[in-house]
């Protein structure tokens, strides 16, 4: 396989400190963006899958660190150790925004509501581009363009308040893609939105990726987008990525008990009224009092001994791998487990 | 096992030391709630919050501090200099200085706290209402409010005491009438986005009586910023106290307040050479007005989360 | 639906106008028409699923039923039963709202704002059960337990303040405090919609349980189609504030006659790295509902537009598909023709 690399993520542990505590957001994840494929990060809230994006980027929190692993950053002329930069210092300063780039969950906010969308496109090409200003615009009005937006010569002297949510969020995937990125992170970019306009927005991801062999990582908590989107996926529980490996793999043979638990807990479209939806028992834990060992352990069916211990990742196939001291008793049990959940109770009243 | 090659900083030796006792499991959900735990730790607000009681202290119990009488003159002892018979000595009718201060706080301090916790309920009860309901309640209490506001508070004073005379009573009232705007503009802002609160829409939804939704159950979620701004009012409630008795317009002159024994002090002449008459109740204005607004600061940071606690 | 179903709520040419204010003098310039026009029958026991993009209207719908925004004209008629007997609600007062605000429910879409952070449960919910007869204090706290095990929670919950529960949680804790007047119709805005995926699987599974159990009638309103077509018996799709299909379930998913509604149905991604639908990108936006366009309201972005649609609106017609009914408001379907399939 001829697979570029382009960020390399090796055992990050990135830790958040508040309220006098030590919160161990991401404890150890690996995972590799390649040239022109699509790396979904799947997970439920509180996960760190926007911790993660946040990481790659630099744009944590003053009260936090990353304590140990490293993002190695594979440039045109040398690696770049991104975690080692000096926290928004100059190098970093320079690769956010030309050579990686962020799309976020809510451009009503994202946007600076005061400037133009003009204005804020032209900013990010005034420092990483040598253009001058009527260049500039005309660039903005091309960018725009190409993120189908109607009318772009008269949209570019907008204010984002003036503009749809969809239009908005076309306006903030035209400025990061103003300096051709190689990198584009997407944290739940269409979450705000509605599914038509959904539909649009994937459509332009899909689009743009195909021209400029970008690598995606898509933040996600819905297993659709990840099926329709994703050419890889990674499943985070509690600050670990469980399992990851190409879409079709995961989903069609998933080997950690928390992927197939939250495939049967959905409902899926065009299967009526009558599908069995079974909820994952219990509730996440509490990120201050973890359990030892495999963070899904109190919830999982499969629950040993041995998982008082976090397992090592360890390869299903060549691309697939699962950290889970069961997973091939999980593949063998894809049949519906018990219910679990509490049991139910007559109501009085 | 921490690999970073940039500069270690102060924050680096705190994570540092959270997570090693987080690892050794000694980091306990700690049952004080984080608000209070962040003011404990702000050091300039409980240095704000020592002297604040100092000087609140010593003025309620000021007859066990010193054996004089606030308005007992002495004509054996005009103008003394601070000695240890009188600390902060005497003023021209020989009264002993620092009694007045010790006396003076507890009306200065009264008239502040008084009037700001009178402007608080006005501004508080209209406020919370009108932010809640809407309607032509609120917008003939805003237009009220934009004219107590807008009025020059100086002539105002003036006005009433030619009407009514000094006096204690009439001093709050005219810091309550000006004052009340500023709560009141605060709590219906906090009002008009609490309102939008699911739970209120639950409540309607049960066809609870407007009264109830609004003072009962909205109310105690706006509370926070309405203490905060009832301790930096008492602050500028003193200062103005001072201001206008200064002025001669403010305490009647026989009642000791800080501001009227600063009054004593308008000529040149007593600025230049008993510099004991003003001096000491000046710096005792500025320490309390200060501790106040570090409490006050204190109180609003403790709802930062940015801030390490 | 066959023709023994009990009508529980009947809506008749409902508006819902929210005036738009401007300029100095604060005039009503114009109304953004949120709800326009919405005849709907309601069945006792059944679940109406109200599907639609954001800005179709269908929340404000929800809000108007249950009274909490006021409708600019129409009628809601809401049948009390054989003593009482139906009433408009727009026109109840006194004892008749009180019974009102008793028979119809609401839930919550955010767990975060659903409930007052500065109360413990039972200290919210004690003035409601005071307004409606339960005064005595053993006897809320008796009831509000049993609620909290009615929705798989503790008793002794009841007084815990809302931050130490979990979204799961609270969003249960809102369907108990609905429940908490024993109410006929629950309205569900978004009950599911803040929640992670693992955790709507249970509150869904709880709301269909509850309704089975307490014969509950459900307004579930909602963008997501998924769910919908989990709970719903009937849906109804919203579009710019009118209803442009609604039929059984099934009818809508495998009869689809709009094309707005086969639109969203195509944009949904679907959990299946087999399936590949055909999608039907829409052009454009919502268009504001201020100003909605002449003639059908999807005109703009439909891809089968007609002369007559750009003039002339379509309304709600019956058709019989597949033996059943099944109601559009489209010039595809000029004719009340029976279509097979």
């Amino acid at each position: 396989m001829d697979l570029k690399p382009v960020i390399t993520v090796d055992n990050l542990r990135t830790y958040f400190y508040n309220d006098k505590r030590c919160n161990k957001v991401l404890n150890g994840i690996s995972f590799k963006l390649y040239k022109g494929r699509t790396l979904c990060v799947v997970g439920e809230s509180g996960c760190g899958k926007s911790v993660t994006a946040s990481s790659i980027m630099q744009l944590l929190p003053v009260l936090s660190r990353i304590e140990s692993g490293s993002i190695t950053y594979h440039g045109n002329k040398n690696d770049i150790r991104i975690d080692q930069l000096e926290r928004n210092g100059k190098t970093i300063r320079k690769l956010r925004g030309s050579d990686m780039a962020m799309i976020f969950q809510d451009p009503m906010t994202a946007l600076n509501p005061v400037y133009t969308i003009g204005w804020q496109i032209m900013e990010n090409l005034k420092y990483h581009t040598t253009l001058n200003v009527k260049e500039r615009r005309k660039k903005a009005i091309e960018l725009l363009e190409q993120m189908g937006v109607s009318n772009p010569a008269k949209r570019v002297d907008q204010y984002p308040h003036e503009l749809s949510g969809g239009m908005r969020q076309r306006a903030m995937i035209a400025m990061a893609m103003s300096c051709n990125p190689k990198v584009l992170i997407a944290d739940e970019p269409t979450t705000a939105l509605d599914v038509t306009i959904q539909a649009q927005i994937f459509e332009l991801i899909t689009k743009l990726k195909a021209e400029h062999d970008t690598a995606v990582m898509l933040i996600t908590h819905d297993m659709g987008v990840v099926s329709e989107l994703a050419d890889d996926v990674a499943v985070m529980y509690m600050g670990n990525i469980v399992e990851q490996g190409p879409v079709r793999e995961v989903l069609k043979n998933p080997s950690h008990p928390y992927t197939s638990a939250l495939l049967r807990s959905i409902p899926v479209l065009h299967q009526g009224a009558s599908q069995d939806l079974q909820p994952i028992r219990g509730v996440t834990p509490d990120p201050f009092d973890r359990p030892t060992g495999c963070q899904f352990g109190p919830r999982c069916d499969f629950y040993t001994e041995q998982c008082t211990q976090m397992p090592d990742e360890s390869a299903v196939d060549a691309t697939h791998s699962v950290r889970c001291w069961h997973a091939d008793a999980c593949r063998a049990a894809q049949k519906p487990v018990p219910d679990h959940a509490a049991g139910q109770k007559p109501v009085v009243q | 096992m921490f690999t970073l090659t940039r500069t270690r900083t102060r924050l680096d030796r705190q994570f540092d030391r959270i997570r090693d006792l987080e690892e050794a499991g000694l980091n306990k959900k700690s049952n004080t709630s984080r608000a209070l735990r962040k003011l404990l730790n702000n050091r300039l607000a409980m240095f704000g919050l020592a002297i604040f009681l100092i000087i609140l202290l010593s003025s309620a119990f000021a007859p066990l501090l010193t054996s004089y009488d606030p308005l007992g003159v002495d004509m054996r002892s005009i103008l003394k200099k601070p000695s240890l018979l009188h600390l902060f000595g005497t003023d021209k009718l020989g009264r002993d200085v620092f009694t007045r201060v010790l006396y003076g706080g507890r009306i200065s301090i009264f008239v502040g706290l008084g009037s700001a916790l009178g402007a608080a309920a006005i501004g508080v009860l209209l406020g919370a209402y009108g932010g809640y309901k809407g309607g032509w309640f609120d917008k003939t209490v805003i237009r009220f409010s934009e004219i107590f506001m807008s009025f020059p508070q100086l002539i105002l004073v003036m006005m009433l005491v030619s009407i009514f005379g000094q006096g204690l009573s009439n001093l709050m009232i005219i810091f309550i009438i000006t004052g009340w705007g500023s709560v009141y503009r605060l709590t219906r802002a906090r009002m008009l986005s609490l309102r939008e609160e699911e739970y209120v829409q639950s409540l309607k939804s049960f066809g609870l009586n407007d009264f109830v939704i609004c003072y009962k159950h909205i109310l105690p979620n706006a509370i926070s910023p309405i203490v905060v701004n009832i301790t930096l009012s008492t602050a500028m409630f003193i200062l103005e106290e001072s201001a206008l008795s200064f002025l001669g317009l403010g305490v009647p002159l026989e009642i000791a307040t800080w501001g009227n024994i600063l009054n004593a002090s308008q000529d040149l002449y007593t600025l230049q050479n008993t510099w004991w008459l003003w001096l000491p109740v000046g710096i005792t204005i500025s320490l309390f007005v200060m501790s106040i607004n570090f409490v006050g600061d204190g109180l609003r940071d403790t709802t930062d989360p940015t801030q390490q606690g | 639906m066959e023709s023994n179903k009990e009508v529980l709520v009947q809506l008749k040419g409902v508006k819902t106008y929210f005036p738009v204010r401007s300029g100095f003098f604060n005039k009503v310039v114009d109304h953004v028409q949120a709800v326009n026009d919405v005849d709907l029958t309601i069945y006792r026991g059944e679940t109406l699923g109200l599907v639609g993009e954001s800005g179709c209207g269908k929340t404000t719908l929800g809000k108007t039923i249950i009274q909490l925004v006021k409708a600019t004209d129409g009628e809601i008629n809401y049948n009390f039963g054989d003593t009482v007997g139906v009433h408009d609600l727009r026109h109840v007062s006194g004892e008749i709202e009180d019974l009102a605000r008793k028979r119809i429910q609401i839930v919550f879409q955010d767990p975060y704002s659903s409930l007052n952070p500065a109360f413990t449960i039972y200290q919210s919910l004690r003035d409601p059960l005071a307004k409606f007869g339960v005064k005595d204090k053993e006897a809320q706290r008796n009831l509000i337990g049993n609620l909290l095990e009615a929705v798989n929670m503790r008793r002794e919950y009841m007084d815990r303040y809302p931050h130490e529960f979990s979204g799961g949680q609270r969003q249960r804790i809102g369907i108990a405090r609905a429940l908490c007047v024993d109410p006929e119709m629950v309205v569900c805005d978004e009950a599911v919609s803040a929640l992670d995926v693992s955790i709507q699987a249970q509150v869904l599974n709880l709301l269909k349980d509850l309704k089975r159990r307490l014969k509950l009638t459900y307004i579930f309103i909602t963008h997501n189609l998924s769910v919908v077509e989990y709970i719903s018996d009937r849906i109804a799709v919203m579009y710019l504030g009118r209803i442009v299909e609604l039929a059984e379930t099934s009818q809508i998913f495998d009869h689809t006659m709009h094309p707005y509604t086969e639109a969203l149905l195509s944009a949904i991604p679907v959990v299946d790295p087999d399936h590949k639908t055909h999608r039907i990108v829409l052009e454009g936006d919502v268009p504001n509902p201020i100003n909605p366009p002449s003639g059908c309201n999807f005109h703009p972005r439909c891809r089968q537009c007609m002369e007559i649609c750009k003039t002339e609106r379509p309304t709600l017609q019956k058709h019989i598909v597949d033996g059943k009914e099944h109601f559009t408001a489209c010039h595809l379907y000029a004719t009340a023709e029976t279509r097979a399939e």
